[in-house]
């Protein structure tokens, strides 16, 4: 029977869980005022109500689960196969292993077996199993655990019969026998030349970890369950780790790559990933990184969050660090070069490992903590800690003539006079509040004012300039680079590679700048010196042409520009070496050039090979791939085939927008050339609404005078024009004519569009007076840079003969050239409102 | 599908025989039901482990629930039959985790423990013997208190049964399980704590 006590306690709990919290109170105080102990009954089980939560579930839950996994317990003594299973050896998330024991009339062969747990794919796995099992089973390496069979027992369920390892886990082994540092390495030898073994053989592992790997009393390594990975799903070698169920139970993200987490292609370089993780954890006893809660922040961990060194001398860390690249070609080539650069260390020579990750770091670093964002003092010695690293790496390249000792010594020096450079004048002062990134660039660029004109100070100017840059800061970096330049000038004279290399870089800052005038004798220079010192076939003369023949499209000297990319690509073609990329680049500066000369048909083919050469190679959504989107959208659109333009513009914004704020200013490139395209389709309010957001971010990246404030202009001009506010796009294109010709060289072409456009809007208010220079202009600088024959000079001058004819001045007009209106239509088919508007014009 | 291949394999316990036995006063009927329940129960459980680790709450009793379903439907059986068949049922599962929970346990302390030495060793989910244990001792207790109340719990909780059909085997209303749920749970939480605080 229920207490009388209980009863009332079930009744007041009743009540008072229905109320609110202040209703409660109350309640409670009415009710049982005159009984504490009643009251602090239920003031416990309201408490306990609010947080018991799922705990019931959860209990039971756990319990279900622990049941379930001490299932396979109960096979012992059954047979699978011609196999009696003994006692089980292992119990995982997808599996079990047993030993097992096979009667044969002369003698007990031991095996293990490996069965999966109920759920997997079970006909998958058979059928994989038959096609690889040959592969497989073939694997014949002293130091693989073999794989004899595998089937599918009476329940269903699949299993592998393997070679069995009486062994320890190999950190366990470690542990155990208080192996050195250098032991361990050594221990891994054996196991790495196992793998390599089996990627020649074209099987790659997957899946390993410490368990997998199993060291036997005499001290041999074993690697077990070789190809089972991917037998039991090969989803996993695309798989997402965040998408793709079970992944935790099969895959243990701890040794994950972070292609296998991201869902990037599963290659050999996955292995020497998975076996740096596995060489750290043995060597700190710790893994790489914490993982710990959500797939997501696992996800997060594994591709984004650079391990700490091991801290065990710089040649292991190097080495570690190398095979723990997230990018898979940054790490070792091959698990034979891991293993030959472990060999190196352990025989005291030098390794191959470089810390070249460092430039990568500092300016992932400085991307992290772009300008405004503050980072905490914690981070500022971070970053000081990247600079000082990122400085003595690169006196390495420098100082290739030095002697060694002179090197160390140098190395010495730069770091003193980087923390110098830091200086921070009373810590206390600092701690605690935070600091810019650009405020910790300023400091360290006005202590080095002070440093006099040496190697070691143009070093420290280079590094620096490289995060101003990284930051977007061009102008704060360029007084560091021209001083850079002059020191490196003094020290190893004007001939020198660091000098070509300096000249490159001052000319490609300037070239940021818009300032291609002082861009061009730079890049001219450098790109003699690199004749001189390699000769015409080589990468880096190659790359000076590109660079030069940009700066002379980019003046406007088309014609000068054409014979230089032609060089460049016919050097390729005979260097051929892997630098696809300046193939590449080649090829998308000639179509840019095509497009500017307004041969628009052969550039969009030029543009639609780019495209899928950068699609392939480099993947859909890289930078470049966004550029050819874009160009070929821009080029599609000039034909007037706007549907395909949208498509292609529009990939491009999207790639642009998700590679993040480090490519601001081609965002606001990709918006501008969609605005644009959109005013031409109608669709104004998007249009104004890109515009203005490409406007606002090149004013504030490049300031008031640079062409591509003028292109956003432009496109703002053509809006007004749309909506037909033809007074608003006069003035814009009045000031995207005097931002031409402030910041362009003289009589470039895109002078010559501006000039035409205004004249256009001059003509359509009966301004014929006003518009005739600013036509006269066109015609004259089009001619001049694209020739004669080119369709756009038949545009300008009749143009200009309309204006004439207007101004009743018919000499003049006659005295004009003659045109030929077939080149437009040529170009633009005589649908092209171009076209139609220069067939009207020649009719009159 | 799978379960249903699993199904028609196994042997199907003679669940009516076994429950008139045990209603004809056949005490060994239980223990003679319980391995049937075992069994299918090992097999959904099973099935539990190879979802999604992390959203799986509630999935192994939801599959309790289904054992039971199976086994009533597996036998054609009256409904009083099937009202003392879940309360029978939910019973054994208790019993069955307990029991589980309790070897768990036993292992772990004597000498069998032993570390994994091959394949995988991830750990499947925390230790639950303590939480599971301790949750039957105040289940008990509980039970003393307010026998309806434990046993709304050991049908939800343990027979994965919905409040409608708790509210049928036990013949109240709906807002009565609820009601009783919520108390028991917050008078077995509050005792769980007090004795892990005790410890």
């Amino acid at each position: 029977m229920l207490s009388e006590h209980w009863e009332r306690i079930e009744k007041v709990f009743a009540e008072a869980a229905q109320r609110s919290a202040d209703e409660r109170t109350e309640y409670l105080d009415a009710e049982c005022g005159e009984d504490p102990e009643l009251r602090s009954e239920i003031e416990r089980l309201l408490h306990a109500d609010e947080r018991a939560g799922w705990f019931l579930e959860e209990t039971v839950e756990a319990g279900a689960a622990a049941l379930s996994g001490d299932i396979e317990q109960l096979r012992i003594g059954h047979r699978v196969g011609p196999y009696r299973l003994v006692r089980r050896l292992g119990r995982g998330g997808m599996s079990s292993v047993y030993l097992a024991e096979r009667d044969d009339e002369q003698f007990r062969k031991r095996v293990a077996i490996k069965i999966m747990r109920r759920g997997m794919d079970t006909e998958d796995i058979a059928r994989r199993f038959r096609s690889e099992r040959q592969i497989l089973a073939s694997l014949d390496h002293p130091n693989i655990a073999r794989l004899h069979d595998g089937g599918t027992t009476r329940d269903g369920l699949p299993f592998f019969v393997m070679e069995y390892i009486d062994g320890k886990a190999i950190d366990t082994y470690c542990n155990e026998h208080q192996l050195t540092v250098r032991q361990r390495l050594a221990l891994m030898l054996p196991v790495l030349a196992a793998v390599h073994y089996a990627h020649r053989n074209l099987v790659v592992h997957r899946d390993l970890k410490p368990s997998n790997l199993l060291v036997t009393a005499t001290g041999a390594p074993k690697l077990l369950d070789f190809g089972i990975a991917k037998l039991l799903n090969p989803e996993l070698t695309t798989g997402n780790l965040a998408s793709t169920r079970r992944v935790d139970q099969l895959l243990t993200p701890n040794y994950a790559s972070p292609e296998q987490v991201a869902g990037g292609a599963i290659t050999t370089a996955s292995d020497v990933y998975s076996l740096g993780v596995l060489i750290y954890e043995l060597l700190t006893g710790a893994l790489p990184y914490r993982l710990t809660g959500s797939l997501k922040d696992m996800e997060h961990a594994i591709c984004d969050q650079v391990p700490e060194a091991p801290g065990l001398g710089a040649d292991v860390d190097n080495i570690v660090l190398m095979a723990l690249r997230k990018e898979p070609s940054r790490r070792y080539g091959s698990v034979e070069q891991l293993a030959e650069d472990i060999e190196r260390y352990l025989a005291g020579r030098p390794i191959i490992a470089r810390r070249d990750t460092l430039r990568y770091r500092a300016s992932k670093f400085v991307q992290r903590h772009r300008l405004g964002v503050a980072t905490a003092v914690a981070g500022l010695l971070v970053m000081m800690g990247l600079i000082v690293a990122l400085i003595v790496q690169s006196m390495r390249v420098v100082n290739e003539r030095d002697r060694a000792e002179r090197e160390r010594d140098r190395a010495t020096r730069v770091s003193a006079m980087v923390k110098d450079m830091f200086e921070i004048a009373d810590p206390g002062e600092v701690r605690g509040s935070t600091i810019t990134a650009r405020e910790l660039l300023d400091r360290g660029a006005a202590q080095l004012a002070e440093f006099e004109d040496e190697p070691e100070t143009a070093i420290l100017l280079d590094t620096l300039a490289r995060l101003y840059e990284e930051l977007g800061l061009f102008v704060s970096s360029i007084p560091l680079r021209e001083r850079s330049l002059s020191i490196y000038r003094g020290a190893f004279g004007s001939q020198s590679a660091e000098v070509a290399r300096a000249l490159a870089n001052l000319g490609r800052l300037r070239a940021w700048r818009g300032d291609f005038a002082r861009a061009e004798p730079v890049f001219r220079e450098a790109l003699e010196i690199r004749r001189l010192l390699h000769g015409n076939d080589h990468r880096a003369v190659l790359w000076g042409i590109n660079n030069l023949g940009l700066i002379l499209h980019d003046l406007g000297d088309y014609r000068a520009a054409a014979p230089l990319y032609r060089e460049g690509l016919e050097i390729q073609q005979r260097i051929r070496d892997e630098d696809e990329a300046a193939e590449g680049f080649l090829l998308g500066n000639q179509a840019l050039l095509l497009y500017d000369l307004g041969e628009y048909q052969r550039a969009e083919g030029l543009y639609r090979q780019v495209l899928k050469r950068r699609t392939d190679s480099l993947g859909a959504r890289s930078e470049l791939t966004a550029a050819a989107h874009d160009e070929l959208g821009m080029t599609l659109h000039a034909r007037g085939l706007l549907d395909e333009a949208f498509e292609h513009l529009e990939a491009g914004l999207d790639i642009r927008k998700q590679l993040g704020e480090a490519q601001d200013r081609d965002v606001a490139r990709s918006r501008s050339n969609l605005g644009r395209l959109l005013v031409d389709r109608g669709e104004l309010d998007e249009a104004e609404r890109l515009l203005r957001a490409s406007l606002e971010r090149r004013l504030a990246l490049m300031g008031e005078d640079h062409p591509e404030v003028a292109a956003s202009l432009k496109g703002l001009a053509a809006l007004h024009l749309a909506r037909g506010e033809a007074q608003e796009s006069e003035r814009l294109h009045d000031r995207v004519l005097r931002i031409y010709e402030a910041s362009l060289p003289d009589r470039h072409p895109l002078i010559a569009e501006a000039e035409l456009k205004l004249g256009e809007l001059l003509m359509a208010r009966d301004a014929f007076e006003e518009a005739e220079p600013h036509l006269r202009q066109a015609v004259e600088i089009r001619q001049s840079r694209l020739g004669e024959e080119s369709w756009k000079v038949a545009e300008a001058i009749l143009a200009l003969r309309s204006c004439l004819t207007s101004l009743d001045r018919n000499e003049a007009a006659r005295g004009l050239p003659p045109i030929d209106a077939r080149a437009i239509i040529a170009e633009l088919g005589d649908e092209h409102q171009r076209s139609r508007q220069a067939l009207t014009r020649l009719e009159r | 599908m799978e379960t249903a291949r699993n199904a028609s394999r196994g042997k199907t316990p003679d669940v009516t025989g076994l429950l008139s036995s045990w209603r004809g006063g056949d005490a060994g009927a239980i223990s003679e039901l319980m391995p049937a329940v075992y069994s299918h129960l090992r097999q959904l459980a099973e099935r539990a482990m190879r979802g999604e680790r992390r959203d799986h709450t509630l999935q192994a009793t939801a599959l309790v629930h289904e054992a039971f379903m199976r086994l009533s439907e597996s036998a054609p059986i009256q409904w009083t039959d099937r009202r003392h068949f879940y309360a029978v049922a939910a019973g054994m599962m208790r019993r069955i985790l307990v029991d589980h929970a309790r070897a768990l346990r036993t292992e772990r302390r004597g000498a069998g423990w032993q570390k994994v030495q091959l394949g995988e060793s991830d750990p499947v989910g925390k230790p639950p013997e303590i939480d599971l244990l301790a949750l039957d001792e105040a289940l008990d207790r509980l039970h003393r208190v307010d026998a309806r109340k434990a046993q709304v719990v050991e049908l939800r909780f343990f027979g994965g049964l919905s409040v409608a059909e708790t509210a049928e085997v036990l013949a109240v209303s709906k807002p009565t399980i609820v009601l009783d749920t919520r108390l028991a749970r917050a008078w077995l939480f509050s005792r769980l704590e007090e004795s892990r605080d005790a410890q």
